[in-house]
């Protein structure tokens, strides 16, 4: 089967507004969500982060969810982008009980456990929350609103995990197992995480500014993405309309570093590669790319040889959203596919906000505005520690007709 | 497609001798509610350069990996696909701990880089020098039938040749009082035990196994075992099989290997024993059938 499998539907939430619609207006507008943190306890209060401006009352309250109820943050942020993406599907429950559902998580419910972990050592506390420590306890309460999914998994690729959901998911469909499947991920902040990056001498006290001169870490942000995956075949059957199409993707391993990319960017070159062969399209065929962009010093100027290496001096415009919402680490990969195919939908290149001067190698962003595009075929990035290097191509429903 | 698919080699560290067949002639009796793993003598196979920042699921995960692979004959696999439920516990415990009781402060970041779950298989890779596909499955007990349907799925699909496929996971002294206390583990069932579990697919029949006939991992509960069973066969061609069937379920394994969140690797990994040497044409792995969701495979000898 050739690919091009139909996106039937798409759900987001991040620190730029829940849902489609809200983030697309901070797109346009040019709106960061990124500033300090209002509702994760921590003693680092003063890194910026890009915070999902609900509460977990307001959350459980959006989601119907008793407020007595503990439920993992990430679970309730995918909560929002799942029935996003399952309401713009038009799916049912019928259609769930036959459908698999891919979610890509780190954090997991880490949030619930690091307020418990003490009492849990000496056997206090209520023991029926550690269920919820794991990624599957997140995934599971994840989906667990919208009814039973006849097969669920969690992939865990650190930052590239969502976008490695909707890699296999689209693979199970190729391979004929499923029809549906529903893939993409969710990450929460925690304290846990943040102090890991901050251990490691990556974050940002700044606002990020992803491929300047200046850039001196990231940000960290969270929230979650779903898109709707589906035969082409059921999807007319279905009478769906499809939003874009997923016609590539690749996954290589950087093989390099626990935690740092290669300085030519080999895992990246690799992904991009077989993004491109997959789809059976040229470099030259590619319009824009969402590049994985974190605004550390070696993430940008590995991602700027990939690109080099595939683009030579035909670089498409290429922009970095991370100084929207901020690294939303696991679930990056499927927030910014759904940013990519607003971006076709609308036709317009999203700024690479905070980005003034060129680095030498470095690419040079999206920095003006631009609307009426036309945007046919887009590469979107998501890089994850250990090397785990994935990349979607994405493609406008004009480009299939 | 759909390309048959085999098991060239598999091997394990667990409760009973490592990286040998041993338990299935003379398993070791197990007692007590808790059994850390056999461990091999590490130096033997990792240069203590190389496993002295290595955590022990690291250590036992590299073991079992680069053994798999140099009995099937490979150096460097296409893919790379790893299930772990917790990942290495005993960094995430360090981590968390320190964050707990001594606050935001002067930690250390080696504990947190070790304690992603695709730490497994992005270290493997690292030593390997192997650029192809990997990816982490974290799902309970079906995080190893999550791995070995992603492998089945992408030879079937021509991506990849072969694959290691592996599923570790380890019960550090804080995990058992702690998943004791949540009831997963409890006197009187299995010992808590720890796995780690590696094997090479691949669509060369040379020297294997056995065969791997099908492969799925389900959500649903609401059909019999006997169903299951029956599905599982005719799905894998041999549903008017009528020679020598093993059925290998939770409730046969635990007294061998322990509970355990990797116990259905543990399962494929002595169907693929069994079968290999003869003691079984095929073999039936219902895994994870305690759980939310089983994972059901069929090996049957190469024909």
């Amino acid at each position: 089967m050739p690919l091009g499998i139909p996106i039937v539907g798409a759900g987001v939430i991040s620190a730029i507004g829940n849902g489609m619609h809200r983030t697309l207006e901070s797109l346009l507008e040019k709106r960061s969500g990124i500033g300090p943190v209002r509702y994760l306890t921590t003693e680092h209060g003063d890194l910026p982060c890009g915070e999902v401006p609900l509460s977990n009352a307001e959350l459980k309250e959006l989601a119907g969810i008793p407020q007595d109820r503990i439920v993992p943050r990430t679970a309730l942020l995918g909560i929002q982008a799942l029935h996003e993406a399952l309401g713009t599907a038009g799916l049912s429950r019928e259609d769930i009980s036959k459908a698999a559902f891919i979610s890509g998580t780190t954090v997991g419910g880490i949030d619930i456990t690091e307020d418990r972990f003490l009492d849990y050592l000496s056997g206090k506390g209520d023991p029926s929350l550690i269920l919820l420590h794991d990624c599957r306890g997140t995934t599971d309460a994840t989906s667990a609103p919208f009814g039973d999914f006849a097969f669920s998994t969690t992939i865990s690729t650190a930052c590239s995990s969502a976008a490695n959901a909707i890699i296999y998911g689209a693979d199970l469909i190729r391979a004929g197992l499923f029809d549906i499947v529903v893939a993409g991920g969710a990450e929460s902040l925690s304290r846990y995480h943040l102090n890991g990056f901050n251990s490691l001498m990556i974050l940002d006290r700044e606002k990020c500014r992803p491929f300047d001169e200046t850039r001196n870490g990231l940000n960290l942000g969270e929230g979650a993405g779903y898109v709707v995956l589906e035969s082409p075949s059921h999807a007319e059957k279905r009478g769906a309309k499809p939003l874009a199409f997923l016609s590539g993707y690749g996954n290589a391993c950087d093989a390099f570093h626990q935690t740092a990319s290669s300085p030519e960017g080999d895992g990246a070159f690799l992904a991009m590669k077989e993004a491109l062969q997959t789809a059976g399209l040229t470099p030259s065929d590619i319009d824009y790319v969402n590049a994985h962009g974190t605004s550390t010093p070696n993430n940008d100027a590995s991602e700027s040889a990939a690109l080099r290496r595939i683009f030579g001096d035909n670089m498409p415009p290429v922009s970095s959203t991370k100084g929207y919402t901020g690294h939303t680490t696991s679930a990056s990969g499927s927030i910014e596919a759904v940013f990519c195919i607003l971006a076709m939908r609308e036709g317009f290149l999203p700024v690479n906000i905070g980005w003034k001067t060129p680095f030498e190698g470095g690419i040079v962003p999206v920095h003006e505005d631009s609307r009426g595009v036309r945007i046919g075929h887009v590469l979107c990035n998501a890089f994850g520690f250990g090397g785990n290097d994935s990349s979607l191509l994405l493609s406008s429903v004009n480009t299939m007709k | 497609m759909p390309e048959r698919i085999f098991i060239k080699s598999a091997c394990q560290i667990s409760c009973q001798s490592p990286l040998a067949e041993e338990w299935i002639d003379s398993p070791v009796a197990l007692s007590g509610n808790y059994l850390r793993s056999q461990d091999p003598k590490f130096s033997d196979f990792i240069p203590p350069m190389h496993s002295r920042r290595m955590g022990l699921l690291l250590k036992r995960a590299v073991v079992t990996s680069e053994v798999a692979l140099r009995k099937a004959g490979i150096t460097v696999p296409d893919a790379i696909i790893t299930g772990t439920a917790l990942g290495c516990m005993e960094n995430t415990e360090k981590f968390l701990g320190k964050i707990c009781r001594e606050g935001e402060n002067m930690l250390s970041p080696t504990d947190f880089m070790q304690s992603t779950h695709n730490t497994i298989s992005s270290l493997i890779a690292i030593r390997l020098h192997a650029n192809g596909y990997n990816c982490t499955y974290s799902h309970g007990e079906s995080s190893f039938g999550s791995a070995l349907l992603d492998a089945a799925v992408q030879m079937r699909l021509g991506k990849i040749r072969n694959a290691l496929v592996g599923c570790h996971d380890e019960t550090t002294e804080e995990t058992f009082r702690i998943l004791t206390h949540a009831g997963y583990f409890s006197e009187g069932e299995a010992p808590a035990t720890e796995l780690s579990v590696s094997m090479v697919l691949s669509t060369d029949p040379d020297g294997a196994l056995c065969e791997l006939r099908s492969v799925s991992v389900e959500n649903s509960h609401s059909r019999t075992a006997d169903d299951v069973y029956r599905e599982a066969l005719a799905k894998a061609g041999l549903a008017d099989f009528r020679g020598d069937v093993k059925i290998l379920s939770d409730e046969g394994f635990s007294p061998i290997f322990g509970k355990n969140l990797s116990l259905p690797a543990a399962e494929v990994y002595a169907g693929a024993q069994m079968v290999g040497n003869g003691r079984c044409s095929v073999a039936v792995i219902v895994g994870g059938s305690c759980g939310r969701s089983r994972t059901v495979v069929v090996l049957s000898e190469k024909c």
